[in-house]
Order: structure tokens, then sequence, then C-alpha cells
């Protein structure tokens, strides 16, 4: 009778928060390739939810900034339809423009991207509702700085809009941004050094060392539907997906025990 | 009263001591001349301002749309009277060519209650002075000087004679006059075929009252669209207020549709935002609609495979939001990004409106993109940095007064000058450098950032390093 009544109540929080009957999701989950990152979210980035993307520090904005196009980018390989980019003039001056080539290099092409400059708080907000809500696009990406920021009303109707429109929502936040309080999943993202590709691992110390694949350690800092942890995710170019690094291990004591030959 | 056009102020002052002088102001008049030749679009769409010497006219040509108003008669007593109303005692003469309306508008007393005749009574002009042919008055001082003094009198000498002794002015005034040579209106505003107008018997005062009135208007111009299979890709509305004010609101869409529904949606929307600027005064009596750019509609397929249907609704859901958006936060703000052929990374492409779809997918070549950074500066930055010499990879820079250590790189990709100097940015202040080097390069800590260094160490002026993007 008891969870009966708990379950009863949790379904009215939900309506209230914008959700839909019940916690599990209605519009579905999009893996991004990480296995366990995807299995830690239930499935994968939930479609018609808002997932924050938080950086650690001011420098980390960029990086935070590279994984958000990265994800949409592993998203996108899976899903029809166009990334929607709601600019914010904060990060152009900071970080710079989007620049269609660099964004070819994790698999979005120049004509799957439609760019929205705002020139103001209420037309951030607008322009981020209209998209969210709008249904058949890849992913909606917008960027938030401390002016632009939700407070708790204007961040349940946008949850509300992304739950009809059933697009993955991407909110990448300013360092000094207020966060998003109806997020359904929120990520801090910082920068980690990449790995050292295979054909260069013996280049002396040191030498400057060649470019490996881009990688970013990944805190699941609110999750409504999965569980919280720490993840270090790489970009693959060639399959445009996000993956795990694998684990170096030291096979030494491995090798003795080999039989020897006679 | 003896008082004359050209006449000097001393001379007025003489013979009216309390005479008011006020400056003209020409400028003004021409623009308020234009503001009412726009209103007078409402009886046709042939209009335009003209103005010779001091006189000002409105040329219509109303070839066709007479019986619009119950024939020719009624039209000038409407004119007359709406005129009237704001105030400005008009000459109106009818006439079948635009020399002998203008000769009769204002030599003809009968002008003032509005004057109409037909091919046969062309030879009332006879009797006018020689000034309605609108030639300079050096000419008509020679005519005067002759005792040519009408134009009856300078229709009775021969053409040849005329030409030998006056000029081929005075021929070629004379036949505009009498119709016997063209003389072409050049509208006020371009003349759009696809075109309704929506009158309203009661003047409308209020923006909420405005809209159905709106929504009958689009959706009149849509049937017409339809019925010619042609879309409209840019939609414009013209409001007509009673006090012969005219506003217009436009509205664009990313594909070319006739659908009464979303064009509603998307003026309404300019509507609101206009709705400050707009003062509906006494009211709106006529509503225009009209398609400046109307295109043909391709059939379009439906496609049974349920991919392929998904992929079409969801290229059509990015148009409708382009084009909503758009109407809201203005086209220029929408922007689509295209390719371009070209090493240097800031010239490598453009932005378009999301507007203007040409359905062009293309692309970067793949060893291009993998080198570029997902965002871009728009000015590069200065930094410093410990690099190797004479055009190695940095070791060390300071950005935004922060230290970073490189510790892994890609590069260098070198641009020259050939390529910089073919298209030179005014707003880069590094074209005067002969070379950059490019480096991907990432910190210590795992930062990305896109470099480059303009020019070599052991040159002739020290290099300097810039960060241009990063992510």
């Amino acid at each position: 009778m008891k969870t009966q009544a708990v379950l009863e109540l949790r379904k009215s929080i939900n309506s209230i928060e914008g959700y839909k009957n019940n916690c599990a999701n209605n519009n579905g989950n999009l893996p991004t390739g990480a296995q366990n990152f995807d299995k830690a979210l239930f499935g994968g980035i939930a479609l018609g939810k808002i997932t924050e993307l938080r950086p650690d520090a001011y420098l980390s904005e960029l990086s935070m900034l590279g994984f958000a196009i990265a994800l949409a980018g592993a998203l996108l390989q899976k899903r029809a339809g166009d990334l929607v980019i709601v600019n914010d003039a904060y990060f152009t001056q900071e970080w710079g423009e989007i620049y269609a080539a660099g964004l070819q290099g994790f698999g979005i092409l120049p004509h799957r991207i439609l760019i929205i400059n705002p020139q103001s708080r209420e037309h951030f907000h607008s322009c981020m509702r209209e998209a969210a809500s709008t249904n058949g696009l890849g992913a909606v990406l917008g960027m938030v700085c401390a002016k632009n920021g939700f407070d708790l009303v204007s961040a349940q109707k946008l949850q509300f809009a992304a739950s009809q429109g059933g697009a993955p929502c991407f909110l990448t936040s300013a360092y000094r941004a207020q966060g998003f309080c109806a997020a359904h999943l929120r990520l801090k993202i910082s920068p980690r050094p990449s790995r050292l590709p295979d054909w260069a691992q013996n280049i002396a110390p040191a030498a400057l060392a060649p470019l490996g694949a881009p990688r970013w350690g990944i805190d699941i800092e609110k999750s409504r539907q999965g569980s919280i942890g720490n993840f270090e995710l790489e970009f693959s170019d060639e399959t445009y997906n996000l993956c795990e690094p694998p684990v170096l291990a030291n096979r030494s004591d491995e090798l003795q025990i080999w039989p020897k030959t006679a | 009263m003896g008082l004359a056009m050209g006449q000097s102020l001393t001379h007025a002052r003489a013979l009216f001591p309390d005479i008011k002088a006020i400056e003209t102001q020409e400028k003004a008049d021409e623009q308020d001349l234009t503001k009412l030749a726009h209103w007078m679009i409402r009886y046709s769409p042939h209009c335009a301002p003209y103005i010779f010497g001091a006189k000002y006219s409105i040329l219509l040509d109303i070839t066709g749309c007479e019986h619009l108003f119950g024939g020719e008669a009624r039209l000038i007593a409407d004119i007359l009277q709406s005129l009237a109303n704001f105030g400005i005692s008009a000459r109106i003469a009818c006439a079948p060519n635009k020399g002998s309306a203008w000769a009769l508008a204002f030599y003809d007393k009968r002008a003032k209650n509005g004057l109409s005749i037909s091919a046969g009574e062309l030879s009332q002009i006879d009797s006018l002075p020689i000034e309605a042919l609108r030639m300079n008055s050096k000419i008509n001082d020679n005519l005067h000087a002759l005792g040519l003094n009408k134009i009856g009198a300078l229709a009775q000498i021969a053409p040849n004679a005329l030409v030998r002794r006056f000029g081929p002015q005075v021929l070629q005034a004379l036949n505009r006059t009498r119709g016997r040579e063209a003389e072409a209106i050049s509208p006020v505003r371009e003349i759009i075929p696809n075109k309704i107008t929506h009158p309203i018997l009661h003047a409308i005062l209020t923006q909420e009252g405005l809209e159905p009135a709106m929504q009958i208007a689009v959706k009149k111009l849509c049937q017409l669209l339809a019925s010619k299979s042609q879309g409209a890709k840019t939609m414009r509305l013209c409001f007509y207020r009673v006090d012969g004010v005219v506003f217009e609101i436009k509205a664009s869409a990313s594909l070319a549709n006739n659908k009464p529904e979303i064009w509603f949606m998307l003026l309404k929307e300019r509507l609101e935002i206009a709705a400050d600027k707009m003062d509906l005064g006494f009211g709106v009596d006529l509503i225009c609609a009209e398609a400046p750019l109307a295109l043909n509609l391709q059939v379009q397929v439906v496609d049974l495979d349920p991919l392929s249907a998904a992929a079409i609704q969801s290229a059509e859901a990015v148009h409708r939001l382009a084009e909503r958006l758009s109407a809201r936060i203005g086209a220029k703000n929408i922007i689509r990004l295209k390719p371009q052929e070209n090493w240097v990374p800031e010239q490598s492409q453009t932005k378009t409106s999301a507007l203007d779809n040409e359905d062009e997918n293309a692309s970067i070549p793949e060893f291009i993109a993998k080198r570029r950074p997902p965002f871009l500066l728009k000015r590069p930055e200065s930094i410093k940095a410990i690099a190797e010499v004479p055009d190695g990879p940095p070791r060390q820079f300071l950005f935004r007064s922060l230290s970073f250590k490189v510790k892994n790189f890609k590069g260098p990709e070198r641009i020259i000058e050939p390529l910089l100097g073919k298209n030179p940015n005014a707003e880069m202040p590094l074209n005067s450098h002969k070379i950059r080097d490019y480096y991907q390069v990432e910190t210590q800590n795992g930062a990305r950032f896109f470099l480059f260094r303009a020019g070599f160490y052991g040159g002739e002026t020290a290099p300097k390093w810039y960060v241009h993007g990063g992510g």
C-alpha cells in the first residue's frame, strides 16, 4: 500500500516537473558508443531530456565545448536530422566561432548545422524552447553564459519543450553560469591528456609527442535515470564514436609462466 | 496679388510688408510625395511621384483598374475625396497619355473637380499655354517672344521647321503631349503579379482586430498562388491607414509554399515585433498581400520507406524552425555554414542565411577537417611562446596570463603568402607576414589549442605566435 502511495506521489511530482507519466524515459535513449558510460546512464543519452555539461574550471570551457561537439557527432551518426546550435556571444568571444571544418572532424557535415544567434536573454530562451520542441531534429545544443541562465520556471518550460520534441538536448554552461536545475543528466567535463598512438610509444620522453585522440574526464554529477560515476572518454575519428580508452596491463608476469620450450 | 514664382523676397516684401517667409524644404516635400505615392498604389500599381520644376504630381496608369472602382468618374471622385480628407487640394486629369494628363491637370481649370478626356477629345490641349509642354524656361521665353503662346499655335508649324528653328526638344515635347510618342512611368515600387487587396469596410483600430483581416488576406493570396501551382518564398503585407500612411511587414520562408497557416504564423510574428512602431491612428481600411518572390512548386514524392520519410520530415522541420525563428529574431541571425575552397582557416567558410537554402551538400576534404579545431577565434590572440628554432613547435606558451606546457603536437601546416594575399582580410593584422605555420597542440593537462607562428626565427623581424582556435 505504501509502495503504491509512493509511486503515485512520484508520478504526480514528475508530472509537475514537466515529465510524462513516470520516471522511465518515454522517448528512449541513444548510446554514445562508450559501453560502461552508456550502462551507467541506463542505455545512453536520454532523448527528449536536457543534458547539462559543465566545466570544472574556466579553462575547461573549451574542452567542454569540444566534448559537446564530440557527443553530438557520436549521436548524429545514429540519428537523422540536423544539429541546431543556439549560440551565445560570450562563447564566441572567449573561445571562437563554430568552425565547420573542425565539426566535420567530429563527423558533423556542414549542411547538417543550423546556427541561431539570439540577441537577448528572452530570445535565447524562446529560441531554445522552439528548437527543443521541434520534432525531427538530430540534436539541439544550447550555450548558456552567466547572463542567459535559466531560472526555475524557464528551466521547467525548456524541459517540457524538450520532452515534446524528443531530440537529445544539450546545454553547455559557462564556468560561472547558474546551474540548470531541471537537468536530467549533469556532466562535469575536464580535459585529460591524450594517449600516445601505438606507433609513437617508443618516442624519447624529452621530445614532443604526436597528438592522440582527444580525451575528456567525465563526472556524472546528477542523473535522474542512471547512476553517478567518473569516466574517461575518447573520441574515435575512425568510427566517429565515443569510446573508453583501453586499460594498459603489465603482462611481464604472464610471460614468465609460459612453459619453456625444449 | 502680384506674387509669383521666382520673385525675390525683397520684391514680395515691398508688395506685402507683413508677408511671412518660410524656407522651402524640397527634400521633405519629395519624401512626402513619395509616401503619398505609396499610398496611391491602392488605386494602381503603376504609380510614380513626378516633380517638374516646382510642380509636384503623382502619375497613375489606371488602364484596367478603373472598373474596380466603378468607372473613371468614380475613381477620380474617390481620389479627390480621400486627398481632401488629408487636407490636400488636388487637381486631377485623366487622359490617354502621360503628357496630356499632366498638361491638363496643371493648366486646365476644370481639373480642380476632376477632368477626364478621351482620345477623341485630345484636341482640347491646343488651348493650353506652352508651359504645359514641360520644356525649360529658355525655350518657353523664345517661343513667347515669337508670339507662340499656345500649344495649338505650335502644332500648326511643320515638324521639320520646328526642329530646324527650336531644336528637337520642342518637337519631342509636343509629340509626347499629343500622344504621338510613348512615355513610360517608372513605378515607385516593383510591380508584383501575385498580389491581392482586401478592403475593410470599417477601419480597424487595434492589432487584435487586424489579425483576422490579415488571415483572410493571406488566405486569398495563398489561393491565388495555389491556382498557379506556385509557392511564395517571401510575402509582404501592406496596411493602408485611412490618413494616407502605409505600413508594411514582410516574412520569408525557407521553402516556397502556399500554406496559409504557415504564412499567417510568420507574418503574425512579424506584426507582433513591429507593433511598437506601428501606430494604427484612425484605422486601417485596406490590406494588400503580395508575394514578391514566388516559385513553381515541385511535386514532393511520398517515400514509403520509413527512414527516407523520416529524413524528409526532419528536413521540413528544420526549414520550418528556421522560418519561425527568423521571423522572430531576424533572418541574419539564423545561419548555415558554407565551406569555401581556401586553405586560410578564417576564409574557408562563409555564413549564409538559413533561408537561402541552395541544397548544396558541400563538404571539406577529410585530411583538412582532421587538422582543424571545432572553434575558431574571430581574431587570433597574440601569445608569447618558447619554441624550437628556426621553425619548430612551441614548448611553452603564455595565453591569457596563464602558462601552458605543450606535451603533444600535430603540424606544422604551412600556409604561404600567395594564398594569404589572394583574398586579404582587412581585419586580420597578420597578412603582412609571409607565412603561417599552424600547430595543433595539447597541453600537459589535455587542453587543445590551434596555434600558429607568423614568420621565421632569424628573419628580418621576429616571428609572432598566435592562438587561433581550440577545442
